[in-house]
């Protein structure tokens, strides 16, 4: 199996200015007074992950421990102080569903600008779009602003809109926490039609239960560093243990 | 390393000299820094320069979408609607020949009311895509912060805009020329066929410069509110309510280094007087929009990572 996913001494550092500054007049008198000093944040340091083809990764860790800043380096969205991140093969980011939604436009048009946002073609879309309708349950809502719309209902149209190619790998982060459990069951058996046609999975969530039901490995964080790799059930049972 | 750098700035410069005369030799040296500095960066860098080239393709449905829904929202609620993007520069024009032909005299061949439309239609395009662009980045924030999509889409789709609104004012142009026309003060000639070719120039000089003010303003806020005023200096320093010939002789030196002169008098010289620009002002046109291209793409892929921790 090829590895798709290779995350090498990856660390991730955010300078948090004591003070923000963002003119030039100030930028100028603090570089002089050489006074330009930052507080380091650091979200990530040295994590290394391979993920072959196929895997279903389940990442796990408190809040603030560095997930989702992961999931950001490997989708693209940030690049990394140091270390490097390769991936090959194109990413279904759902990361925070329905980005890219224009509140003010109807559902019909958040479709299509929605998909164009994610790189779709719109031949694609349009021969999509009664798919991605069923599918979100909305189609009597079809000409409604969506700045209408419950929260559930925004993430099934955009999960709907972002699970429409098979991907090569699709990053889900809690994602699956909005919507009642019928669209839940529904959720999870198009990500699991996805892993069977061999797509990589990477999925960020608090429900243990979902990550032990989904996941082949498990990668648990603490404090932005690796705290254990392994097995689903021995790691989700170490990260559950009381006081270890 | 600098002394290849300046073996081949000087072998350039007398390669140059030809075009551009001895007494302009700062373009030559200027023009060849600012490519070889540009070339240099971008080969080393070539292949994720290659790669941003490739989603180009791929996201050219998001600036489609992007540039018509800033029409449908730029005259939303307004009766005229599109017409508006026609009436403006013939308003504008009005106004100016009023003050310029009746109370101030500026003699100019072809009548003020030509020269102005020509050269308020072009600097228009860089004021209106340069304010635009300047808070691309940041007013993408919640865009960039939650999905990948190649930044350099923002600042584009605002040049493309802007650049669909020329073309609607050169309705404007059509109209202001025909009535002329048909009194016998101008005629009509084929160069007036060459007109995409200094807007298209235009075009991609004011995407470089675009760019350069997008990650600027990303960095510091502060140029969104000098930017107006560089603009307002940039206004006057061009030959759009006054011709070239009434500046003295030294001034006329320094206004070659404005590249807006050369678009201006390009267009000017293709739609109103009928004569083709030389050969040298289209090489000069071409090192501008390229340099300037250059420079903004080399300065814009530099920042564009850090962008998404300073919005």
């Amino acid at each position: 199996m090829d590895t798709v996913i290779d995350i090498k001494n990856v660390s991730m550092r955010f300078n948090m200015p004591r003070e923000k500054i963002d003119n030039m007049k100030e930028f100028f008198i603090k570089f002089l007074k050489r006074q330009l000093d930052y507080e380091e944040f650091v979200a990530l340091s040295d994590i290394s992950l391979e993920v072959k083809r196929g895997e279903v990764v389940g990442i796990v860790g408190l809040n603030g421990s560095g997930k989702s800043t992961l999931l950001k380096i490997i989708s693209g969205i940030l690049s990394p102080s140091e270390g490097s991140c390769e991936v090959k093969g194109t990413i279904s980011p759902l990361i925070e569903l329905g980005a890219g939604f224009d509140f003010e436009l109807t559902t019909r048009e958040n479709i299509f600008l929605n998909g164009s946002v994610l790189g779709f073609e719109r031949a694609f879309i349009k021969e999509k779009y009664d798919e991605i309708l069923d599918f979100a349950e909305l189609r009597a809502f079809e000409n409604v602003a969506i700045k209408n719309f419950s929260s559930g209902m925004i993430a099934r149209l955009g999960f709907a809109i972002a699970t429409l190619v098979k991907p090569d790998i699709l990053i889900v982060d809690e994602i699956l926490a909005v919507g009642d459990y019928l669209f839940q069951q529904k959720c999870e058996q198009r990500i699991a039609d996805m892993m069977s046609g061999g797509t990589t999975v990477l999925i960020v969530s608090h429900a243990i239960e979902q990550i032990q039901r989904l996941c082949t490995r498990v990668v648990w964080l603490e404090g932005g560093r690796v705290r254990m790799i392994g097995d689903t059930l021995e790691v989700c049972n170490k990260y559950l243990a009381p006081n270890e | 390393m600098l002394a290849i750098f300046v073996g081949v700035l000087c072998a350039t410069e007398a390669f140059t000299a030809p075009v551009f005369g001895k007494t302009n030799f700062v373009f030559g040296f200027g023009f060849t820094f600012i490519l070889l500095y540009c070339g240099l960066e971008i080969f080393f860098d070539r292949r994720s320069f290659v790669k941003d080239i490739a989603s180009m393709k791929r996201y050219k449905y998001l600036l489609y979408d992007l540039v018509t829904k800033d029409l449908k929202t730029k005259y939303r609620r307004s009766a005229l609607g599109v017409l508006w993007s026609v009436l403006n520069p013939l308003l504008m024009m009005l106004v100016l020949t009023a003050v310029f032909s009746q109370i101030i005299r500026v003699d100019v061949p072809g009548g003020f009311a030509l020269f102005y439309l020509t050269g308020y239609i072009m600097f228009n395009f860089v004021s209106e895509a340069s304010n635009f662009a300047l808070y691309t980045i940041t007013s993408a924030a919640p865009l960039i912060k939650k999905v990948f999509i190649p930044k350099f889409v923002f600042p584009l789709e605002k040049c493309i805009f802007s650049f669909v609104n020329m073309l609607f004012s050169l309705i404007a142009f059509v109209f202001v020329f025909s009535f002329f026309a048909i009194t016998g003060k101008v005629t009509p000639s084929v160069t007036m066929l060459m007109f995409p070719l200094p807007m298209l120039y235009l075009f991609v000089f004011c995407f470089g410069l675009c760019l350069v003010l997008a990650t600027l303003v990303v960095f510091f806020r502060d140029i969104g509110h000098i930017w107006g005023i560089l603009l307002t200096v940039w206004m006057y320093a061009s030959p759009i309510i006054y011709p070239v010939d009434l500046l003295p002789d030294w001034l006329r030196m320094l206004m070659n280094f404005n590249p807006l002169y050369h678009y201006i008098d390009y267009f000017r010289c293709v739609m109103v007087y009928g004569t083709v620009p030389s050969l040298r002002e289209n090489i000069l046109c071409i090192l501008f929009s390229l340099s300037m291209l250059l420079f903004g793409i080399v300065v814009f892929r530099k920042k564009q990572d850090s962008f998404v921790l300073h919005i």
